[in-house]
């Protein structure tokens, strides 16, 4: 059987106006993710990542090349709502509770939002939030309202889902507690996850492929197969594949940082 | 003294009793006469004796500014959101509004009186317009400081331009307009003063200048400690309608220092 393909990139040029003189954010991107899969983006501050990201769901317009997602353009993506997405910080309207800030996209869908009160709490469940249903924004910790944010990108149960860098302003444990989360989250709803971020531990520990970016101008410089064993737990960290994936992913991101410097 | 100090209704009432020292006490070290400045005794002797004349005085006072800053209100909300929603408006309309509000209400004041009459509805229309402009202004402000990842958000979830109006833009705008409504809620009730010094036969500015042609300072200062009062209740009422409706804006959270 073909694999469906969730996302083709064909020669994904990207360039800004600053005042500076147009700048090269990204060039010649390919990429192409199979339905299903769990992709990381991984690259030093400033390569790019979040830039393809926003090309990707239509925040931002391409200068050259091609984009789909599921088949469509990527505006036509965006208004039959075919992506989530979780930002950097977690975004929650301040003036909303959890689970009116979960709604959001179903009032936004035009949706009846009533359909949807079990779906909120078994969201909000899912990302171990029983009993916050009620709390406003600054009663939630970082981590919690990043939790929150996860659900509201979960609700309209969309094929594809955008993440980025969601825990990166996270310490250490709670990451990651939280990408434990999300891989049992991932395994019940087997969406195509685009997961940036510039931890090449938190890359391998979730991902099947990694893509590694470099930058000025932001090109993808490798793509790494993981073939590690699902589902993972914190114990997968432990053996020698995992150890050795880090270190060729350090070596490769670092490699990239030398090149710049030389 | 040190839970004294921490008391909420302490500080304010001790610097009350500091000025009311340093008032009755000025006037008995320096001889001032009260026909130059009244003792707070005198003061409060004229407006127990007169209190039917303050009372009905500050009541159509009162009635214009309230009258004036809700209907200006209103519809600098009406026309800020209008400004907000549509970039046609706002580039054609806003040079006009700015405009508008350097006109000094002082001098707009006698021609609105020309045109409405002589009756209450001229002041309301006068604290109306003191009311509109900061309203119209800061409704458009607000709506289009809706933060970043806000915008982005909704632009993701494919959300339709009025939805995006109602349900971010709005809120966004409601700390902004409560700055507004504070701003207006005393300036409304200087407008109507200023309506009344122009021509009226009743109301705070009419006491005020009836007294002062005779030099019944007395009256005059209960005059204005009145319309400091008044003044500073309709603040206070603007000031708890806003914690009940942008609690969760940060501009209410106490500095941390």
């Amino acid at each position: 059987m073909r694999i469906a393909k969730s996302i083709k990139v064909k020669n994904l040029k990207k360039v800004f106006d600053s005042k500076n003189g147009p700048f090269l954010a990204l060039n010649d991107i390919n990429i192409e993710i199979n339905e299903g899969d769990f992709i990381s983006i991984i690259g030093p501050s400033g390569c790019g990542k979040t830039t393809l990201m926003r090309c990707l769901c239509n925040l931002e317009d391409i200068t050259s090349g091609t984009i789909e997602i599921n088949g469509k353009s990527p505006n036509e993506a965006r208004t039959d709502r075919d992506f989530g997405m979780v930002f950097q910080t977690a975004g929650l309207l301040n003036w909303r509770n959890s689970i009116e800030n979960v709604l959001l996209p179903v009032e936004l869908s035009g949706m009846d939002k009533n359909q949807f009160k079990d779906k909120v709490n078994e969201l909000l469940d899912l990302v171990n939030l029983n009993g916050f249903e009620n709390n406003y924004p600054h009663e939630l910790s970082g981590g919690m309202q990043q939790r929150v944010s996860i659900a509201r990108a979960l609700i309209l149960e969309p094929k594809i889902l955008f993440m980025d860098e969601p825990f990166g302003s996270l310490d250490h444990i709670t990451r990651e507690k939280l990408n434990i989360e999300l891989l049992n989250i991932w395994e019940k709803t087997k969406q195509t996850i685009i997961f940036i971020t510039h931890n090449i531990r938190e890359a391998i520990f979730l991902s099947d492929k990694i893509f590694v970016m470099s930058s000025n101008p932001g090109e993808i410089k490798e793509i790494i197969d993981l073939d590690l064993k699902r589902p993972r737990d914190e114990q997968i960290k432990k053996t020698n594949k995992f150890k050795e994936l880090e270190l060729m992913g350090e070596t490769l991101l670092q490699d990239n940082i030398n090149e710049k410097i030389s | 003294m040190k839970k004294l100090v921490e008391l909420k209704w302490f500080p304010p009432i001790f610097f009350l009793i500091i000025i009311f020292i340093l008032w009755v006490g000025s006037i008995l070290i320096f001889k001032i006469p009260t026909y130059l400045l009244p003792s707070p005794l005198k003061i409060y002797n004229e407006i127990v004796q007169n209190f039917y004349l303050f009372a009905f005085n500050g009541f159509w006072t009162l009635i214009e500014a309230v009258a004036g800053y809700l209907f200006g209100g209103l519809f600098g909300f009406i026309l800020g959101s209008l400004l907000a929603y549509s970039k046609f408006f706002e580039k054609g309309l806003l040079p006009y509004v700015v405009g508008a509000t350097t006109i000094p209400i002082v001098a707009f004041a006698p021609l609105v009186i020309i045109y409405v009459g002589f009756g209450i509805a001229s002041k309301i229309v006068i604290a109306a317009i003191v009311s509109f402009f900061p309203l119209t202004l800061y409704t458009l402000k607000g709506m289009q400081s809706s933060d970043l990842i806000h915008r982005d958000l909704f632009y993701v979830l494919a959300a339709s331009r009025f939805k995006i109006f109602i349900k971010l833009q709005f809120y966004s705008a409601l700390p902004y307009i409560f700055t507004a409504m504070k701003q207006t809620s005393t300036v409304a009730v200087i407008a109507a003063i200023i309506a009344e010094y122009i021509q009226a036969d009743r109301g705070f500015g009419y006491l005020i200048l009836q007294s002062s042609y005779v030099m019944d300072i007395p009256r005059m200062w209960s005059a204005v400690l009145f319309t400091c009062l008044l003044a500073m209740s309709f603040y206070g009422i603007v000031v708890l309608i806003e914690r009940k409706f942008v609690w969760w804006h940060s501009s209410l959270k106490e500095l941390k220092i």
